[in-house]
């Protein structure tokens, strides 16, 4: 598995790259310590399939970073690994498209409970957002709205959701509407966030 | 002259300044006044040429008109000139011409009457006697702001105007003379209480406007206080704003290290995983001494020294201990200083052109650096310039770069690159002991930090007594083995001794050790690391050499803190000194442990 990290403290790059060896098989991990690095490397290698996102970048802002990633390789999973771990800025990467979000200040348990989920291709949002209503009862979801769920979480837009799943842009819209419609959420941020907290993405 | 003294002539300048002041006011007051008379004169002239024409000539009336219409004019312009003054005013001189100046109008009045008098008719002498006897009274208004003023005036009407009068009538020459002078003397006396009156209330204005004036000035230093103390909370909230975000980035790094670990690593990423910890480590504590320091330095509990101090020893040490690191980049380091002598604090003073020579090798990649020390005779100081070859800061940044936490190029604050408050401890460190600080840079062209330094010494013979002599005979040509596996250790310390002036021998183990004892003698000292090759540490080495050669000082330098190494160099007599080792503490150490006992 190709893993990207970006992240502009080089020995917290280092640490990461360690830890992940550690915990998963065959990784293979390129690092990059700027959004342009970043980028370079997206674009000659199509097969990184998970990218770990440092949100303070010395030279930009991680979050339009993360747009720029989704645009240039839009099936790579971005994951954001931040010192700032407040619900603002944790809805903005899942609305910007990242699928998870891991806190720098996690203690090595949560980090590497959390790195273990990311590397398994599950969502992990921190506890503060995945807080309440473990057993509060599962709303009932069609496996087809699982997997469009799948997606948005994903942060993949309608049209890509549409091509993997091979269905209409207009049918994919209708699976999203009665998402939003049992799960009593506004948009896709909320969505994803409901979706994680009632344990819907981590288990069939 | 004493200081009370001083303060008694600042306080009689202060009065006469003050007196002055007030007698210009009054002066001009007057004046004021005055440059209406011309006016008054001219309808009195009038009402009387109605009365006395009739039995004087109208020629001799013109003349008189004239005469006293002229006066009462020049004495008006005179006035005016004196207030459209920009110039200070000499009160006295323009007091004395006002005097005369009333003479002048009195008489030009009191003689024209007396020639009048005989010509008249009773009644008309009557009522041109009232008119004589009221002007004086009308005097005292005009000229209020003097005694002196009124008298002459009031006296150079009366008394030619009474004269005449008492030889017109000489059975009243008695009564009218003793009227007279009664009515002069109580003029002039109501005159002086006006003019005490007057210089009272003028006083009471002046004593309002100065405590008006001293309060605003008091308000105005209490709103700049306010905006000092307003700045410094705003400063403080940023160093420990930065501070939280650079002890937490460390503490993430080291958090991920700690879940490497915690998954069993491959062996062979230990090392780096050690190295790495090790790193952000010390970035850690340079960080946190770096803040205690500065807390140190602000909150004053750092009381600079005032003693005489050879600044080339100073300097030429510094930069002894970074001729290595500056080798090491490919750097060259130049020094030139001549001797100068000053007044102040060498800790401090050699913390300033450390930080600033750490500075230098750190931002320059290629090329010189030179540390200067020279004398500025122009203004008495001794001037320290430390110029690099690097890349140069650009104006805007100038004055920022002494601010906590702000580093040239590093928005991304990577650590590797310190922690970003070193100038600002150099800033500090000035205000301290009274030194300035300067930075002469422009991009590309490297940049030049200059410490000037007061209080230089002017006796260039320092006596034998002196700091300036302590600083450095006592360790001039001293010899001394220093004996460490490390090899850049033993090279670096040894540059460091003989910059002192030390002859030093270095030995890399214990055989070698023996082998300088054998060959060389017993040294005046021994430094010895605790811990070198081989079963036998430093301390046991020592005691080793000293019973097979003669005695001789030990100092046992350890990086662990043990409590048996503690014993073996106490039953050694000798001192232990714990890493990490500045300079001036090794230095401290090795004076006293040479020193005759």
């Amino acid at each position: 598995m190709k893993i990207l990290l970006v992240d502009d403290h080089a020995l917290f790059r280092a640490g990461l790259r360690m830890l992940l060896a550690a915990l998963g098989k065959d990784v293979v991990v390129f690092e990059a310590a700027s959004a342009d690095e970043a980028l370079k490397i997206v674009a000659n290698d199509a097969q990184i399939r998970l990218c770990l996102l440092d949100l303070s970048l010395r030279t930009s802002d991680g979050l339009s970073l993360l747009g720029a990633l989704k645009q240039a390789a839009p099936n790579m999973v971005v994951v954001i690994v931040s010192g700032a771990d407040d619900n603002v800025t944790i809805c903005n990467c899942i609305e910007a498209g990242a699928m998870s979000f891991i806190s720098k200040s996690a203690t090595p348990e949560v980090l590497t409970h959390a790195l273990r989920q990311v590397l398994k291709g599950e969502v992990y949002l921190p506890e503060q957002v995945a807080l309440d209503a473990r057993d509060a009862p599962r709303p009932l979801l069609t496996p087809r709205q699982r997997e469009v769920l799948k997606y948005l979480s994903q942060g993949l837009p309608t049209k890509l959701i549409a091509r993997e799943l091979d269905l209409s842009e207009y049918t994919i819209k209708d699976h999203i509407a009665s998402i939003f419609q049992v799960l009593h959420v506004r948009n896709r941020t909320e969505a994803v966030i409901c979706a994680s907290r009632l344990l819907l993405l981590s288990s069939p | 002259m004493t200081s009370n003294a001083a303060a008694n002539e600042n306080s009689d300048l202060h009065d006469a300044a003050f007196g002055r002041e007030v007698q210009i006011e009054l002066v001009r007051l007057h004046a004021r006044i005055i440059r209406r008379m011309p006016w008054v004169q001219s309808i009195l002239a009038a009402c009387i040429g109605v009365i006395v024409l009739r039995y004087v000539p109208l020629a001799a009336f013109a003349i008189w008109c004239g005469v006293s219409i002229g006066i009462e004019s020049l004495r008006a312009e005179y006035a005016e000139r004196l207030l459209r003054k920009a110039a200070p005013v000499d009160s006295k001189r323009a007091h004395r011409a006002f005097v005369l100046w009333a003479l002048a109008a009195g008489a030009a009045v009191g003689v024209g009457a007396a020639f009048c008098f005989p010509n008249l008719p009773i009644s008309d002498q009557a009522v041109l006697g009232i008119v004589l006897f009221a002007m004086p009274a009308a005097g005292v208004a005009v000229s209020q702001s003097s005694r002196y003023i009124a008298a002459a005036y009031c006296l150079a009407i009366l008394l030619p105007a009474s004269a005449c009068w008492m030889l017109l009538y000489p059975h009243q020459a008695l009564s009218v003379g003793v009227m007279t002078l009664v009515y002069c003397a109580f003029i002039i006396l109501v005159s002086v209480e006006g003019e005490s009156l007057l210089l009272r209330s003028v006083v009471i204005r002046h004593e309002r406007d100065r405590l008006v004036r001293d309060l605003e000035k008091r308000n105005a230093d209490v709103r700049e206080a306010m905006e000092r103390a307003e700045q410094a909370a705003q400063s403080r909230a940023r160093v420990l704003a930065t501070a939280s975000h650079d002890l937490r980035q460390p503490l993430h790094a080291l958090s991920i290290y700690s879940a490497v670990l915690a998954a069993g690593p491959a062996p062979d990423q230990l090392r780096e995983v050690g190295a790495n910890i090790d790193q952000i480590v010390r970035s850690l504590g340079s960080l946190l001494h770096g803040l205690l320091d500065l807390s140190r330095l602000t909150v004053g509990h750092y009381e600079p020294e005032h003693k005489r101090v050879a600044l080339e020893a100073v300097v030429e040490s510094v930069c002894a201990e970074y001729r290595r690191s500056a080798a090491d980049k490919g750097l060259e380091l130049r020094v030139r200083a001549e001797p100068v002598r000053v007044l102040g604090d060498a800790v401090a003073i050699g913390r300033i052109v450390r930080n600033l020579l750490d500075n230098a090798i750190k931002y320059t990649a290629r090329g010189t650096i030179d540390v200067s020390l020279a004398l500025d005779a122009a203004h008495d100081a001794a001037v320290i310039a430390v110029a690099d070859s690097g890349p140069g800061i650009a104006p805007e940044q100038q004055a920022r770069i002494f601010e906590e936490f702000y580093q040239l190029d590093n928005p991304g604050r990577d650590r590797g690159r310190g922690v970003g408050l070193g100038l600002a401890i150099v800033q500090r460190l000035c205000e301290l002991i009274g030194a300035e600080i300067g930075v002469e840079s422009a991009p590309g062209a490297g940049a030049t930090f200059r410490l000037r330094l007061p209080h230089r010494v002017t006796e260039e013979h320092a006596s034998a007594a002196s700091v300036g002599g302590d600083e450095s005979a006592p360790l001039k040509d001293r010899s001394v083995y220093l004996i460490d596996n490390e090899n850049d250790i033993l090279h670096g310390t040894q540059r460091l001794l003989e910059s002192w002036g030390m002859r030093t021998a270095i030995a890399n183990s214990a055989d070698a050790a023996e082998r300088l004892f054998r060959e060389r003698g017993v040294p005046e000292l021994l430094i010895t690391d605790l811990r070198l090759r081989g079963a036998e540490h430093g301390a046991e080495l020592a005691a080793r050499l000293r019973r097979k050669f003669a005695q001789f000082p030990v100092l046992v330098i350890t990086g662990e803190v043990s409590a048996t190494a503690v014993a073996q160099v106490d039953g050694l007599g000798g001192t232990l000194l714990y890493k990490p080792i500045t300079p001036e503490l090794l230095r401290r150490a090795i004076v006293r442990a040479i020193a005759p006992c």
